[in-house]
């Protein structure tokens, strides 16, 4: 499992952010692996758009991952869902 | 003639304000949806000197609102897409830029700090380290339609937004979330900061905190002064 960060994005967001440690992120194998869990609802060069069990994802290149939906900073919830997300980017081979 | 006279020859300025505009470090914490604009409206006056605090990257969810946010700079540091910006107006500017601020950070030889920030945490920072530094501290702020702006050149910050003093955590004060934030809110925050940026540096008249310019631009009377605290 890579080491990563889920931090509270900036205040008029509601949901978390989840930053990877030094890694980045190939947004086609991410899109080709989410493609099979959820919907990609839109994608470009830097940026991946995925509706996925209630929550709005947006996948950052750089390797920054922005959840929007009902989950809060510093609860298990949202633990539990960057550690799902970032699982599953790792068996798609997304994680660089 | 040179660039910069010919640049900035339409400000309505002596030559002595615009040398002081163009010779003031100007330090910014925050370059989002009021930050970038008060860049934007320092580099138009002529600033030359800058130290920029921010350490997020643009995203889709900040295009509503913030000047540098666009499809070129999307998830690239904030702190890099607002030199672009600045180069793009004024080759000569000198930027130091920082991923991270905190009331430790070196404010170097700025003249003023100006804040682009949203949350109180690092407001109470910014206006502590100002204190420390002696230099004026802007505050602006803006949320849904609403914001405020003030300098405080002696009054306590903690005082106005009635905060614990010393170390006490603040977290039940950070994180309180918002609806969103309409573009003319943040776009008029960061101008007013600017400008009494500027008129602090000019010798200009500016308001001096407890007193705050407030405004909602969903209002019959947008602007209207009041005390903070």
């Amino acid at each position: 499992m890579n080491d990563y960060y889920v931090i509270e994005p900036c205040q008029s967001a509601k949901g978390i952010e989840i930053r990877l440690k030094d890694k980045k992120i190939d947004l086609k194998k991410a899109g080709d692996g989410l493609a099979r869990l959820g919907e990609v609802v839109g994608s470009s060069p830097v940026v991946l758009l995925v509706k996925l069990k209630g929550y709005s994802l947006s996948i950052y290149a750089s390797g920054r991952m922005m959840v929007k939906g009902n989950v809060k900073p510093g609860s298990k919830k949202a633990e539990a869902l960057a550690f799902r997300l970032i699982d599953a980017l790792e068996k798609t081979g997304a994680i660089l | 003639m040179s660039f910069y006279r010919e640049k900035f020859l339409r400000n309505p300025l002596s030559k002595g304000h615009q040398a002081a505009i163009r010779r003031s470090v100007f330090a910014i914490v925050g370059l989002g949806g009021t930050g970038g604009f008060i860049l934007e409206n320092l580099l138009r006056m002529g600033a030359e000197n800058f130290l920029l605090f921010d350490h997020d990257r643009f995203e889709l969810s900040n295009f509503n609102r913030q000047m540098l946010a666009t499809d070129d700079f999307l998830d690239m540091p904030k702190v890099h897409a607002a030199v672009i910006r600045a180069m793009a107006i004024n080759k000569n500017i000198n930027i130091k830029t920082f991923g991270h601020f905190d009331e430790t950070s070196n404010l170097c030889s700025a003249a003023i700090l100006l804040d682009g920030t949203d949350n109180i945490k690092a407001k109470l920072a910014m206006a502590r380290l100002a204190r420390k530094e002696k230099i004026p501290y802007i505050f602006s702020s803006a949320q849904g339609t609403r914001g405020i702006v003030t300098v405080f050149v002696g009054y306590r910050f903690e005082k106005a937004f009635q905060l614990p003093c010393g170390n006490k955590v603040l977290d039940r004060y950070a994180g309180t979330g918002c609806p969103g934030i309409l573009c003319p809110a943040a776009s008029l925050a960061g101008t007013l900061a600017a400008s009494q940026a500027v008129n602090v540096i000019i010798g200009k008249p500016f308001i001096k905190a407890p007193e705050a310019i407030f405004f909602d631009i969903f209002r019959k009377k947008i602007f209207w002064k009041a005390k903070l605290g």
